[in-house]
């Protein structure tokens, strides 16, 4: 099969014809005393492919004894170490428990014994992926703090690298659920791509994973004509590229019939369990906290909130895809736009700040991070508060397991993007 | 919107729920954290569920819960979000060491995974909730965020 061609029908076996569903109904009842049982009907506004309904309750009294079924901790598609318990009927799924806390290494307790500068090598493991955004929310909550004036380049340094950051983030995410839909390729060309930008993030900070890049008050590294060169040559070819990758995942048929209508999340769910980032704007809740809280150099950059409606797990892959692009888009601005000058404010060796509370929130990869830090007026904060979108997302993928098949739950908890190092911390 | 307007509507708001007559909070405004709001805690889901469902207002996000130790009292933190006015309140209420936390997860269902870190965490008793079982560690681990609860590094026993 080509990439980006039809199948051939005798490719989709369907699993219940959809066009005389209702004479196939009566067919299989016919002679059961069960005529009770209805079939759900797909939530509204979501467009199901032709074919690819499934039996949607027992009509035949098939139901076996529930019993329970532990995935993980290390099953390859739970992504990090999630366990969940779920209780099956058959290969669906009743009801599930996630059981977090493998990766817990008490990265909280550790922040109230660190001075101010050291804290961003701690939230660096807590967000393994996407480190750069996450070392931006603790700066920011320590120069709300001491009051630090953070020069206009380090700023936009701080925004060049959060986004070739979150490039590398996504595509490290949207390869895998490849993986879990049953995609090969993508996953290998994905990490091609992203080959580029952890090549540009070790060219600026000396790391390819815990960066220890954005400081109070500064960066630690300037741009280098090297990374400017990698950045610009991949600006050249990156939509084109993109529509690649459009083309072999998200234009398959199989992709999409194991994706649409699956894990629907609604926008009133959402709000209610606490959803930010992609997860929240998949449902058609249009907030960036980018745009409408918008900190560093944020707000002199043109770019868009990408929002989707559907709120299942393919409007919250396609979301993210097209954040690559507005994220390809803002690093142009950065490049043609950095206004020159120093990378440094004054700081005293020694940060002591003043007695106090701040927040600094950030829009990393995966949703809302906010360090939420307490001052005594000492070295050392009280307390830091990590604010973990993905222990959030948790609680939602906990609401939308039962009643889906056990597949389909592989890719519906995939879809969250889910970051146990942030999750226990 | 500005700090001194949400004061205001809070106040219309919560005047208005009629729930009781006898509401005990004081709104400051932080120049870092916005409007902070405290109160005692057992007025904490009676405010949280009426500026939820305020018509003006419309908090519906609770966006974080975490606690702190302040010495001798443990300080739960609520952040409430609105789309509406792109603003955010910080409520915050005291509990005693070893105290009784109620949820609030049948006003905001965000608040059921960080309760049971909460409550772990601190030592605190978790009522009204669907799973109140430990979320990060297991049974018969001490309160880590304690500021009694002793971590070995260098930092803390060389100073």
């Amino acid at each position: 099969m080509g990439i980006g061609k039809k199948p051939s029908e005798a490719l989709l076996t369907p699993v219940v014809p959809c066009e005389d569903e209702a004479s196939l109904q009566e067919d299989m009842l016919e002679g059961y005393t069960n005529p009770g049982w209805l079939s759900p009907q797909p939530p509204a506004g979501i467009v199901v492919p032709r074919n690819t309904r499934r039996i949607a309750d027992d009509p035949l009294q098939l139901s076996t004894d529930h019993y329970l079924l532990n995935v993980g901790p290390q099953h390859p598609s739970t992504h990090g170490a999630l366990r969940v318990i779920l209780e099956m009927d058959g290969e669906r799924i009743m009801s599930g428990e996630a059981h977090v806390g493998q990766l817990h290494r008490g990265i909280e307790k550790l922040a109230e014994h660190r001075r101010y500068h050291q804290l961003a090598t701690l939230v660096d493991r807590a967000d393994y992926v996407s480190g750069i955004t996450v070392e931006t929310a603790a700066a920011l909550a320590t120069e709300q703090l001491a009051e630090i004036e953070v020069p206009p380049r380090a700023q936009w340094l701080r925004c060049l690298m959060a986004e070739v950051n979150r490039i590398a983030s996504h595509y490290m995410w949207i390869g895998p659920m490849g993986l879990d839909s049953g995609a090969m390729g993508i996953f290998l060309y994905m990490q091609k791509d992203r080959e580029l930008f952890i090549d540009v993030l070790e060219e600026m900070t000396g790391q390819r994973l815990m960066f220890n890049y954005v400081r109070p008050g500064r960066v630690t590294g300037d741009l280098t004509p090297r990374a400017e060169k990698l950045l610009r040559d991949y600006l050249k070819i990156g939509i084109e590229r993109m529509e690649e990758h459009w083309d072999s995942l998200f234009e398959s048929e199989l992709f999409q019939i194991r994706t649409k209508g699956i894990g629907v999340l609604s926008a009133d769910d959402a709000l209610n369990y606490g959803a930010t980032g992609h997860v929240l704007r998949a449902s058609g809740i249009d907030f960036d906290v980018r745009r409408d809280r918008p900190y560093d150099a944020y707000d002199q950059f043109d770019f868009d909130v990408m929002t989707r409606t559907g709120g299942d797990v393919f409007d919250r892959v396609t979301c993210r895809f097209d954040e690559i692009r507005q994220s390809l888009r803002i690093i142009e601005q950065c490049l043609d736009g950095m206004p020159p000058g120093d990378i440094k404010a004054k700081m005293p060796k020694v940060l002591r700040v003043p007695e106090g509370e701040a927040c600094g929130i950030v829009e990393s990869a995966r949703g809302e991070v906010g360090i939420h830090l307490y001052s005594d007026g000492s070295d050392k904060p009280v307390r830091m508060r990590y604010r973990p979108p993905t222990l959030y997302s948790l609680g939602i993928a906990e609401i939308l397991l039962p009643n889906m098949m056990f597949a389909d739950a592989i890719v519906g908890m995939g879809s969250f993007d889910f970051c146990f190092g942030e999750v226990d911390r | 919107m500005n700090p001194a307007t949400l004061t205001e509507c809070i106040a219309t708001a919560l005047d208005t729920t009629g729930v009781t007559d006898s509401w005990d909070y004081q709104i400051d405004a932080d120049d870092n954290l916005g409007v902070v709001m405290r109160l005692p805690a057992a007025q904490v889901m009676l405010v949280l569920d009426a500026l939820r469902k305020d018509s003006d207002l419309q908090f519906v996000q609770l966006i974080d819960l975490f606690g702190a130790d302040i010495r001798d009292l443990i300080e739960v933190t609520y952040r409430l979000r609105s789309l509406r006015h792109n603003v955010d309140l910080i409520i915050k209420c005291e509990l005693p060491y070893d105290g009784d936390y109620q949820s609030v997860g049948h006003v905001f269902a965000s608040a059921l995974l960080p309760e049971r870190e909460l409550c772990e965490m601190y030592g605190l008793t978790l009522h009204g909730h669907s799973n109140p079982k430990r979320l990060l560690t297991i049974e018969g681990m001490p309160p880590f965020l304690r500021k009694s609860t002793a971590i070995r590094t260098k930092e803390e026993i060389w100073g």
